[in-house]
């Protein structure tokens, strides 16, 4: 029950052990001797020995798993184990991973003795008097090293699933697919996970609590819900029952960068394991949850402009063919704008390709603050831009391409060097016809815009009945004739 | 002579199982039901000798009491006993200077015998 002052010396060569049990006798120290792992184990844990010397090849068990089997009980936790074996960079290596204090070549003696005062030296500070009884466990170790290998197999198993939700491609998906994993594994109240770059919480737990877990949660991350991006995981078999311990964090690593905060909230205090699940799915998390973030980075970044931070080309296709069939299937009427700044060559080659560069980002905040939510901007390419618009008619959309050119030709747009630019550009109109493909409707945009160039630039024009026609303003009486604006 | 043992834990099973060994082995027990009522109890009782505690009660944990005690100066040893045998809670005891941990359920000859070690040592 209380430790005593003696090593135990484990070795299955008899003629070998009781040599140097002798040996270590004439330098002082209490010996008690054993022929056999499992049995060793079965000494030292119903007598608790100041050190352990076992040799690493033993028929029962081997030294490693008597190490661990020791470093897992309570009451033999930190009792140093010294491992005896050949030579090898390899055992050496499984000594260290088993807990073990040193690892001694055989026939080393004088390293042996040193090793074994340190480690006396080393419990006697650790030695408060504090004992730890534990009578309930049948002191079959068979039955405990069974136990502990189980233990061991539950964190390689978690250990790969996590590692497999690297690819899941997007931090929502790998949330999901978390949350489902565990919630196999361990009976929880919420689970999240805090992704710190970008910022985004992931959050399991069932609809009804929803509210609370959030709460708790933001609480156990120490962040507040202020523009906090989330991705909220409702389970309705999730549990209901919002009474247990506070919740376990443990930071998600990337190598040495953190990289988030994995919390689980237990149900009840019956889930003393959950410490431990939590460490060790956080551990293996963070290749996972940096995958998933690199992927959905490429994504986003293959679908923008990098100049203009508008959809590119490609996006734009991939989304308005999609608005476009949809609209096709509901008799909803669907057109593009086509728009090219006039004169563009000219701007770049008397300012310079920078001065052209801000004067394309200049535009491209005025027209996506000049179009409504529904439309999508992006840029065609070079200093085309197209604008698609959903659930309006030709008309309409000719009346829209307008307000934008005026908008355009109004507003104050600036160079690289801060120098008013006076921009202009010249519309085209097209409205989606049955069994068009949304390249064709471009292209369609793109022969009224021509027309407007050659027109004289800065207009509209339209496709209509295969005809480009001009747009003509409403004779509508401006609310500022008689007052000019230059006299504000 | 009789030390007086103090005796925490929200079960009664456990508080009857644990006075009948003790008392049999000559110790007078006071029974707290929890962390809050065994300051109350022990503010009560000035000849307690050791405390024998529970971990997981409700209001106030075996460990929170210990904190409270061990904030407070006591000198009085402290065995746990308890159905908890993680190696953390069990070093987070030892830093708040519990002199034991005995894991439920006990055979009563080994918690009399850290009893009577523990009062004899404190009288010593």
């Amino acid at each position: 029950m209380v430790s005593s002052p003696h090593v135990l010396l484990v070795d299955p060569n008899d003629t070998g052990r009781e040599l140097l049990a002798e040996r270590l006798k004439l330098q002082g120290f209490a010996i008690h001797e054993c022929n056999d792992g499992a049995q060793g184990a079965i000494l030292a844990l119903e007598a608790t020995p100041a050190a352990i010397i076992a040799d690493l090849s033993m028929p029962s068990i081997s030294g490693v798993q008597l190490c661990r089997l020791l470093r897992s009980e309570a009451g033999t936790s930190s009792v140093p184990v010294i491992l005896r074996g050949l030579e090898s960079r390899r055992n050496h290596f499984w000594a260290e991973q088993a807990g073990a204090f040193a690892y001694v070549v055989k026939g080393r003696m004088g390293e042996l003795v040193r090793a074994l005062r340190r480690a006396l030296e080393l419990r006697s500070l650790e030695n408060d008097g504090f004992f730890v009884v534990d009578s309930t466990e049948a002191l079959d170790v068979r039955d405990r090293i069974a136990t502990h290998l189980d233990a061991a197999l539950f964190e390689s198993v978690i250990a790969a699933e996590v590692r497999q939700l690297g690819s899941s491609e997007s931090f929502d998906r790998m949330f999901d697919l978390l949350s489902q994993f565990v919630s196999q594994v361990t009976t929880y109240r919420w689970m999240a996970v805090l992704r710190d770059e970008p910022r985004r919480l992931g959050l399991h737990a069932n609809p009804l609590t929803q509210k609370r877990a959030l709460t708790e949660a933001l609480a156990a991350f120490g962040v507040s819900d202020d523009a906090l991006a989330k991705a909220l995981v409702e389970d309705d078999d999730a549990i209901v029952d919002m009474d247990g311990p506070p919740a376990v964090t443990a930071p998600i690593h990337f190598g040495a960068a953190k990289v988030g905060t994995l919390a689980l909230a237990s149900q009840s205090s019956s889930h003393p394991g959950d410490g431990v699940l939590v460490k060790t799915i956080a551990r293996e998390l963070g290749g996972a949850l940096r995958m998933a973030t690199l992927v959905e980075e490429s994504r986003f970044m293959a679908r923008i402009d990098p100049l203009t931070g508008l959809l590119n080309r490609r996006a734009f296709l991939e989304w308005g063919t999609r608005e476009a069939n949809r609209s096709a299937r509901y008799d909803d009427p669907f057109c593009v704008l086509l728009l090219d700044v006039d004169h563009f060559k000219l701007i770049n080659d008397r300012r310079g390709h920078a001065a052209g560069d801000a004067i394309l980002c200049a535009l491209s905040r005025v027209l996506a603050s000049s179009v409504r939510s529904c439309d999508v901007v992006a840029r065609w390419g070079g200093e085309e831009f197209v604008i698609a618009v959903p659930s309006t008619p030709r008309q309409g959309a000719v009346r829209l391409a307008d307000r934008i050119r005026e908008a355009v030709a109004e507003d104050d747009i600036f160079d690289s060097s801060q120098n008013r630019v006076q921009v202009t550009a010249s519309f085209g109109v097209a409205q989606l016809e049955g069994g068009e493909s949304l390249e064709h409707l471009v292209d369609r945009a793109d022969r009224a815009m021509y027309a407007a160039k050659t027109a004289g630039r800065n207009r509209v024009f339209s496709m209509n009945d295969g005809s480009v026609v001009p747009f003509v303003p409403d004779p509508v009486v401006s609310p500022s004739l008689g007052h000019p604006s230059n006299g504000v | 002579m009789s030390a007086t043992v103090l005796v925490v834990d929200d079960s009664v099973l456990v508080r009857q199982q644990v006075g009948r060994a003790l008392t049999g082995a000559g110790f007078t027990i006071v029974e707290a039901v929890d962390g809050t009522d065994a300051l109350q109890k022990l503010a009560a009782n000035p000849a307690a000798r050791l405390i024998v505690c529970d971990v997981n009660m409700p209001g106030m944990n075996g460990v929170e009491f210990l904190e409270r005690l061990s904030a407070n100066g006591n000198t009085l040893p402290v065995v746990m006993l308890t159905t908890e045998g993680q190696p953390e809670l069990i070093q987070r005891a030892r830093e708040l200077g519990a002199k034991g941990w005995i894991v439920k359920p006990f055979k009563p000859d080994l918690l009399i015998g850290a009893v009577k070690k523990l009062t004899a040592a404190a009288r010593a």
